[in-house]
């Protein structure tokens, strides 16, 4: 539970280091060599979260009274 | 309730007669003197509501069937006022007061002393003071208020899941991103069981740990249909909450105190979906046009890195690697000078010093002692005579002078 919590944050915080380091890579005194390390860097982030959003369609659940998950479908809501 | 007999005369013929003036005065009197017609409670629906500068107020209160006159003198409107609730045409009221007969009129009418709304009117009411309670508590406090995420996982959805919330909710999330995932918690949304339900849905969906966020969907319907969602125990449970709670009830004209309790409002079940759902295109669209500025960034630096690299195997040294050796070597010459300077400080140097030592070597050689008229005498071996013992009479010595020497013979020796 707790990972996926993280995961949530990761994406919000992985946005936000793109956002940097586009902004880092604007400078204009930018050496080559840092240059290269946060485009690598900012390559790993685009596909991580590229990922992210490319997620399967998620089934939507149903809490039952017993608490257990069911896919809410048949009931005509889902679709 | 009011038994009233004209007395006949004496003949029983002749009919009473009676001026108006008296019989509404008569009238005026038994109204006044019937104990039901005094503090009454009148139910009834405002119309003709006059409001004059006097003071005064004048309407009529009626239901489907009847209406009644009613006034209400200046300080009883007054009191009114400040009471907090004006009355409107068209509003259900309960008005209190004395039925009394406007004797010039020759009708009767209710004298209000106060009024207070009734029906939906009461419900209204009733919302205005739990709202303005809750308000100055804090509950609405916009500090109080939790962050929605930017990036939602995971939703809970409290609704009832066969409605038509649930159906906009889904499709309109769906349509940002299908990546979140839905959790439905299944409440009544509505009638006299549906507080209860709904914050038990709460509790459930506040306990569900993989959720980051709440939303409770209602659809439209009448003030009626909507107005379990201002239940003082839902407004204090949405406040309580854990995770941020959005609601999408009802439409964009409603307003419960569900709604002033929650941490976002939405106008509707699809804005709330829009509110929460991550914007998968836009949020791609970002990620690209990132990856997009990078590249050509990184491009530019290379190819600068290049241009300046060129400019420099071009023009420098690096274009001509033979320069390079002349360079050594007019390094070398150079070099080459400089040590011979310096060598030839040094023999210069060495050459002043050989001098004055020639000079102070110069002043002990005897030469120039003979030069200044001393002269030495040595015997026939070259033995320097420093004694007169040395050449006894007779001896022959040789006397060395500056210039040239003398052969003598010593003719007398004396110690």
């Amino acid at each position: 539970m707790a990972r996926k919590k993280a995961g949530a944050e990761s994406f919000e915080s992985m946005m936000a280091r793109l956002t940097e380091i586009s902004e880092l890579m604007e400078e204009r005194d930018i050496d080559i060599e840092k240059a290269m390390a946060l485009y690598e860097e900012g390559y790993a982030l685009i596909a991580k979260l590229r990922a992210v959003l490319d997620a399967a369609e998620e089934k939507v659940k149903l809490m039952g009274q017993d608490g257990k998950l069911s896919d809410l479908d048949g009931k005509g809501a889902a679709r | 309730m009011m038994g009233f007999h004209f007395e006949q005369d004496d003949a029983g013929m002749a009919e009473a007669v009676v001026t108006v003036s008296d019989l509404n005065y008569r009238l005026a009197r038994m109204f006044e003197d019937e104990p039901d017609l005094s503090g009454i409670a009148v139910i009834g629906e405002v119309s003709d509501l006059k409001m004059y500068p006097s003071g005064h107020w004048y309407c009529s209160l009626k239901d489907a069937k009847s209406q009644l006159k009613a006034v209400m003198f200046r300080s009883s409107a007054q009191r009114q006022v400040a009471s907090g609730f004006i009355p409107e045409n068209g509003m259900m009221v309960v008005a209190k007061g004395d039925i009394r007969v406007y004797e010039p009129n020759g009708v009767y009418q209710i004298i209000v002393e106060s009024m207070a709304p009734a029906g939906e009117g009461a419900k209204y009411a009733a919302f205005l003071k739990l709202k303005e309670k809750l308000l100055k508590e804090g509950l609405f406090d916009q500090s109080r208020k939790k962050p929605v995420p930017g990036f939602v996982r995971h939703v809970a959805l409290v609704t009832s899941p066969s409605s038509a919330a649930a159906r906009d909710f889904i499709k309109v999330s769906r349509a940002r991103w299908q990546g979140m995932r839905i959790t439905v918690f299944p409440a009544v949304m509505q009638g006299p069981s549906a507080p209860s339900s709904i914050i038990d849905a709460l509790f459930q969906a506040d306990n569900f740990d993989d959720a980051q966020v709440v939303v409770i969907a209602r659809g439209g319907g009448s003030s009626e249909d909507l107005w379990c969602f201002n239940d003082e125990g839902l407004a204090r449970t949405i406040a309580a909450m854990g995770k941020p709670v959005v609601t999408g009830i009802g439409h964009e004209v409603d307003f419960t105190i569900a709604d002033f309790a929650a941490d976002l409002r939405a106008s509707t079940p699809s804005n709330a979906a829009e509110l929460v759902t991550p914007d998968g295109y836009g949020l791609r669209q970002g990620i690209e046009a990132a990856g997009r500025r990078m590249t050509a960034r990184v491009a530019g630096i290379i190819s600068s890195a290049r241009a300046a690299l060129a400019a420099i195997s071009s023009k420098g040294p690096l274009s001509r690697p033979m320069d390079m050796l002349d360079v050594r070597r007019q390094m070398l010459d150079e070099m080459g000078e400089d040590m011979k300077a310096a060598m030839d400080g040094l023999i210069k140097d060495a050459r002043s010093r050989l001098i004055s030592l020639e000079a102070s070597l110069s002043a002990l050689n005897p030469d120039a002692v003979l030069a200044r008229g001393y002269a030495v005498c040595t015997l026939g071996d070259g033995t320097v005579v420093r004694s007169a013992v040395q050449a006894p009479e007779g001896t022959e010595v040789q006397v060395r002078l500056k210039s040239g020497k003398l052969g003598c013979k010593v003719k007398s020796s004396c110690d």
